[in-house]
């Protein structure tokens, strides 16, 4: 068995100091993409799940994912990157569904839309732009831990995702936590409609 | 190489030297088979996990571990977790129960909501949950994990817990619900059931393969015609805290390496379906806890890279040594982070981040 063994890593335990130290260089997207550094949003010392439930602009998400039982995994190793309904999202998406998906009948539910909203890995702000300007104008693609993709484009300034059929908007400020990242968006990304 | 105490907000020194010979590969050394094999059609045999683990001895082994994982996608049969001596078939022994729900949405649940109840108790418990969670964070930092990156080039050593799209259905009526009139339900509850639009009947669209309905913690797959010709336990319906694990349904054990590198401590025996890594009770069988949510995607090396990382997704504490570059890509997926021919889009090296 071929195994060649490397070199230094930081612990787990060095992910914020890590990252408020700037360990985040940047990447490039793909080969061609240019290497420049653009400051990271600073991490802190809270997993997504503190910092979901922290996020005063969340609060719906957030008692979501607790009906959905995802505490362990918002709060574990991960990473993971959440693309997170605000509550005005949730407001528009109906009160009435976003207090279903609270409660015990309609867990399942939550959790499909919560998988629906977490893509593998930590996936900052700046590292979405970055893939879109190597992109040079298509689409990028993220799978998530359900079994659909969101797909990201500019529109502008901003940056807009779709999945099936769904669309929102880039809204408000990353926060990057120790075990992946949050983006605010506003609407949720699955679709609603009754099957036919 | 396991010696090593984390402590919050301690980078670790690096290493540079080269590898200690110990450890080939983190096979999946609980994993002896698996279970849910009834579930498969022609399954049948052992799987073999082939490694195991000697935890705290520092020596592990366990070259074929990742055989444990694949052979669990094809074969049926029994299978043990390491910390449950029950196979998957005896786990359900006096559970039967288990699956009962359909027809009433309630039912499906059994004693599964005790302790969250609804949305207000959801504010409620908050201080207890984070209380609790304060206390798992602990406990996993302070396991004993080497996280240090290790380069692998053998495609072998590579252990996986693999997605595959057919698993999960379980055909035919679950317990308590005999067939009937050619199905599990009287024709016209079935087209009934068939008739039902809810606004989240596309949540689960990925399942192609017919029509598809929610009803009482499951997925009811339905034929044209209104019958009912399978079902899906889902995650937070039947497979839910203090539930059984449903009969026939198919599951891999998750193997050391998930176990370390997720930080899950011993108290549970794990398993894995249909992308999501539950906590059981070793003893009992029941479900405790949803701990992890995998992708499953296929990276193996000298293959294409799975559609949908079209986004660098490094975990922070690895940027500084897996950076894109013009003559390579680097993408996270499921514990480990792959290096990736930006031309070819081949895989060329696998990175696991723990030894």
């Amino acid at each position: 068995m071929a195994l060649i063994r490397l070199v230094l890593m930081a612990s787990i335990a060095a992910l914020p100091l890590a990252a408020c130290g700037g360990a985040d260089k940047g990447n490039t997207g793909t080969a061609n993409a240019s290497n420049e550094a653009a400051a990271a949003a600073p991490a802190s010392n809270q997993t997504l799940a503190a910092a979901l439930h922290d996020d005063g602009d969340l609060d719906t998400l957030d008692d979501v994912a607790r009906n959905a039982g995802l505490e362990d995994v918002l709060g574990g190793v991960g990473p993971y990157t959440l693309f997170a309904p605000n509550d005005a999202a949730f407001t528009a998406f109906g009160e009435d569904r976003a207090n279903a998906l609270k409660g015990a009948a309609m867990r399942p539910q939550a959790i499909a839309l919560l998988r629906s909203h977490i893509v593998p890995g930590m996936i900052t702000r700046r590292d979405l732009e970055a893939a879109l300007a190597n992109a040079n104008g298509r689409q990028v693609t993220m799978r998530t831990m359900g079994q659909g993709s969101l797909t990201f484009a500019r529109d502008g300034d901003a940056i807009v995702v779709t999945s099936e059929g769904a669309r929102a908007r880039l809204v408000g400020d990353e926060a990057v936590a120790t075990n992946g990242a949050i983006h605010p968006i506003d609407a949720p990304l699955i679709a609603t409609e009754p099957a036919a | 190489m396991r010696s090593m105490y984390l402590a919050l907000g301690a980078a670790v020194a690096a290493l540079a030297s080269p590898v200690l010979a110990q450890g080939h590969g983190h096979g999946g050394g609980g994993g002896q088979g698996h279970g849910g094999g009834q579930a498969q059609a022609g399954g049948g045999g052992h799987g073999r996990g082939g490694g195991h683990s000697e935890r705290g001895g520092g020596a592990r082994h366990g070259g074929q571990g990742s055989q444990g994982a694949a052979q669990a996608e094809r074969g049926g049969g029994h299978g043990r977790d390491r910390t449950s001596s029950a196979g998957h078939g005896n786990a359900d022994r006096g559970h039967g129960n288990s699956d009962r729900g359909h027809g009433n949405s309630d039912r499906g649940h059994g004693n599964a909501d005790r302790g969250h109840g609804n949305a207000d108790r959801v504010h409620a418990d908050r201080g207890h949950i984070d209380n609790r969670h304060a206390q798992q964070l602990a406990d996993r930092s302070n396991r004993r994990v080497d996280r240090r990156a290790v380069v692998v080039t053998d495609r072998g050593s590579i252990v996986r817990l693999r997605y595959d799209p057919g698993r999960g259905l379980i055909q035919g009526c679950p317990p308590g619900l005999a067939r009937k009139h050619n199905g599990c339900l009287p024709p016209g509850q079935a087209r009934r059931l068939a008739a039902q639009h809810n606004w989240y009947d596309r949540y689960w669209s990925y399942r192609r393969d017919g029509i598809y309905r929610y009803d009482g913690g499951y997925l009811w797959r339905l034929r044209s015609n209104g019958v009912v010709s399978g079902f899906v336990p889902l995650a937070g319906g039947a497979l839910w805290a203090g539930n059984p694990w449903p009969a026939r349904y198919a599951y891999d054990p998750v193997p050391d390496y998930y176990r370390d590198y997720f930080g899950y401590r011993d108290r549970y025996s794990y398993r894995y379906a249909d992308g999501v890594i539950y906590g059981l009770d070793p003893q009992t069988q029941t479900i405790r806890t949803i701990s992890g949510l995998v992708t499953g995607d296929n990276w193996g090396i000298g293959s294409r890279m799975p559609a949908g990382y079209d986004v660098y997704n490094v975990p922070y504490a690895y940027r500084d040594s897996y950076r894109d570059t013009p003559s390579s890509l680097y993408r996270y997926s499921d514990g480990y982070v792959y290096q990736v021919d930006p031309t070819t889009q081949l895989i060329q090296t696998a990175i696991q981040l723990i030894t």
